[in-house]
């Protein structure tokens, strides 16, 4: 079926991505790359039979950070029958460097000029023909957001494809040094004539730049950046969309009650599905709204290039820790989920950098432990919410900081190298953006739909089976309760001593989401009002806030605890990391839990 | 009138003289276009000092002022002697 594969190649900030959804359409497949957690892309292109790879994006085929390997070791060790090499028409010198390098490994190349619209307006102009002939190979000048030209593109790789092996022209350079300067100068020959880049740097950067990363100004609009996006997902936006989740949640229980005892299923068929199964579900899907919008912020902060300029604004701060503006992206990312963030930490160059980075991730409250803040801060603080929930990111942020400069500051070595790029800032794509959130939502609906499902079919059975096998109504006798009951006494010192929390946090292991969906379960309540109330009963404000606090810090999930674990590359380094969190985290449980009784004593 | 890069006063255009091989830097300098003979502005600085946007070959880049110093350059308004020049003015 597939009979030509094709390496889409080209920097940062090109237009890859959306090219490769351009010509793959719907036909993609996401997984890894064999051996490493770097996602890797691939797709069908649409009426062809290629199949085109989307491979992560570099300046230079000279590999520094492990994604950067990963690009090169795919072109030496699977060569593709052709590569797409996608170039920005507003940066050409810069970008023709890799080009350069492609050709002197004697790839079969084709060169898509992206952004020419964009020269055209900033009153460039490129030939791309004349460059075709000094360059021997094909150059077609696109816009892979307009999808100018695709089909002009499309012949072209047809035809370089066929002659592939031919007509290529030899110029191997040596490593090193000279190369490095050679290749400039050769690239300033070729565009000699050729290529007019017009206003250097698009107007609208410059006139943003002057106010975003303004001396004064930069760090208020960060900091109203980051508030104005968790008042959008804390405050009346995320809360209402919640409220709409939780009515259809509500309607769905109702409408299976009613279909199950229709079918005359058995007492303990129909509230392992209704109570067990959909309530831990159910409850979970609840966030998806807010978690979705979270995503939806951190999507369009990367896509229009303001994420950049904050990494370029926390430098300073992050350098103090050994890390770099760069970590910035990674760390903000963990706010979403851990296990993408701790896969991140791989566009980082410097090993120790990125250690201390997946270190310090998991102190970076996850998308996933949101529910929790505030399915308890509804019940306990709903005047102080938002402010709170804040709080506890602060807090993590400061602890996990803390922790790092304390544990880490054994070896000391200079610090990373930063170098980054400063991409134009650019209106994110509609279609570009869903793609993204939805391929985000996913993972997190597909958790929900397998993890969230056995463990509440397992949490319902085990709260209704004792050691003996025997079914009960009364999940204090049940497993599920005497196993909670023997780890109860360890959390008495921070105030929830209940076996219910105590299990709760143990499910918290295999998703954090779970911590509510057992809460949920235990309470044999469909709906989160119910739980409100159940809660009230079983914590005082003073054990709530020493719990919101232990779930904040504890280990992450195992999802999450095997990435660490194998970017760390040693089980005692993943796992020392893991019991120094939860050390911090119960440390850290018990003086608020000490403070807050003197605010309300029980 | 030669001086390192991180010396370069705000909105100054600079030849680059040498980049210093710095393993790792160096190379990745000089991938990103910072070669001899090139045009760099120092356009931006952060707000807490560190570190600077400089506008070379059509692109901004944020260099640290500790990997700047590595750079020697000297200003571009005084003779425009030998070497190949960006043919851009990024002012």
């Amino acid at each position: 079926m597939v009979n030509r594969t094709i390496g889409l190649l080209g920097n940062p900030n090109s237009g890859k991505s959306t090219l490769f959804n351009r010509l793959t359409g719907a036909h993609q497949v996401t997984g890894n790359w064999p051996g490493v957690t770097v996602e890797r892309k691939e797709g069908r292109v649409q009426g062809k039979p290629w199949m085109l790879t989307d491979l992560p994006g570099i300046y230079s085929l000279a590999a520094y950070s492990p994604e950067e390997k990963v690009a090169a070791s795919f072109l030496e060790d699977t060569p593709p029958d052709l590569v797409l090499n996608i170039v920005d028409a507003t940066a050409l010198e810069r970008n023709l460097y890799l080009t350069l390098q492609l050709l002197e490994h004697n790839l079969p190349t084709v060169v898509a000029v992206n952004l020419c619209d964009q020269l055209d307006r900033q009153g460039g102009k490129v030939d791309c023909d004349a460059l075709s002939r000094r360059l021997g190979v094909p150059v077609v000048p696109i816009s892979a957001r307009s999808g100018k030209n695709m089909g002009q593109l499309l012949s072209a790789m047809e035809k370089a494809a066929q002659k592939a092996g031919i007509n290529r022209p030899d110029r191997l350079q040596e490593a090193g040094e000279e190369a490095e300067k050679n290749r400039y100068e050769t690239i300033r020959m070729l565009l000699d004539g050729v290529y007019d880049s017009g206003a250097a740097a698009g107007r609208v950067t410059e006139r943003l730049d002057r106010i975003l990363i303004d001396k004064y100004l930069a760090i208020p609009i960060f900091l109203l950046v980051m508030l104005l996006m968790f008042a959008a997902i804390f405050g009346p936006p995320g809360m209402a969309m919640k409220a709409a989740a939780e009515r259809g949640v509500e309607i769905i229980s109702r409408g299976m009650e009613t279909l199950l005892d229709r079918a005359g299923a058995s007492w303990w068929a129909r509230e392992m599905a209704v109570d067990g199964i959909w309530a831990g579900v159910g409850s979970v899907l609840t966030f998806l709204p807010q978690i979705a919008l979270l995503f939806l912020f951190l999507t369009l902060l990367e896509d229009s290039g303001y994420m950049a300029r904050g990494a370029f604004v926390m430098d300073r701060l992050l350098q103090k820790t050994g890390l770099s503006g760069k970590a910035f992206i990674p760390l903000l990312m963990g706010f979403g989920c851990t296990t993408p963030a701790v896969m991140a930490t791989r566009t980082l160059e410097r090993e120790r950098e990125r250690r201390l980075a997946i270190r310090m991730l998991p102190f970076f409250s996850c998308g996933a432990k949101l529910p929790v803040y505030i399915l308890f801060t509804s019940a306990f603080f709903p005047k102080n919410r938002g402010l709170l929930v804040f709080g506890l990111y602060i807090l993590g942020m400061t602890l996990g900081v803390l922790w790092i400069r304390l544990t880490g500051g054994t070896e000391k070595t200079r610090d990373a190298p930063f170098l980054m790029e400063l991409p134009p800032y650019r209106l994110p794509t509609l279609m570009g953006t869903m793609r993204r959130l939805w391929d985000k939502c996913k993972g997190f609906v597909a958790k929900a739909g397998t993890v969230i499902v056995s463990l509440s079919a397992l949490i319902w059975l085990t709260q209704h089976l004792t050691f003996s096998l025997d079914w009960t109504r009364q999940a204090s006798i049940s497993m599920f309760g005497t196993v909670g009951e023997w780890l109860a006494p360890l959390f008495q010192p921070l105030g929830f001593g209940n076996w219910q929390a105590a299990v709760s946090l143990l499910a918290g292991l295999v998703a954090k989401e779970a911590v509510v969906s057992s809460l949920a379960a235990l309470y044999a309540y469909g709906n989160t009002a119910g739980l409100s109330t159940a809660l009230q009963q079983a914590f005082t404000p003073a054990s709530a806030l020493s719990f919101l606090v232990f779930v904040l810090l504890y280990m992450p999930c195992v999802a999450a605890f095997a990435a660490i674990r194998r970017e760390l590359g040693s089980w005692r380094a993943g796992l020392w990391a893991m019991a120094g969190q939860t050390a911090v985290a119960y440390a850290a449980a018990f003086l608020v839990y000490r403070i807050a009784l003197l605010f309300w004593p029980v | 009138m030669e001086c390192t890069l991180d010396q370069v006063p705000l909105g100054e255009e600079a030849v680059v003289l040498q980049v210093e091989n710095e393993s790792l830097l160096g190379s990745r300098l000089r991938e990103m276009g910072i070669t001899e003979g090139v045009r760099i502005c120092r356009k931006r600085q952060a707000p807490l000092g560190d570190p600077s946007i400089y506008m070379v070959r059509g692109c901004a880049l944020a260099i640290r002022n500790a990997d700047a110093a590595h750079i020697l350059v000297r200003p571009a308004h005084i003779s425009v002697a030998g070497g190949f020049e960006n043919r851009r003015s990024d002012r």
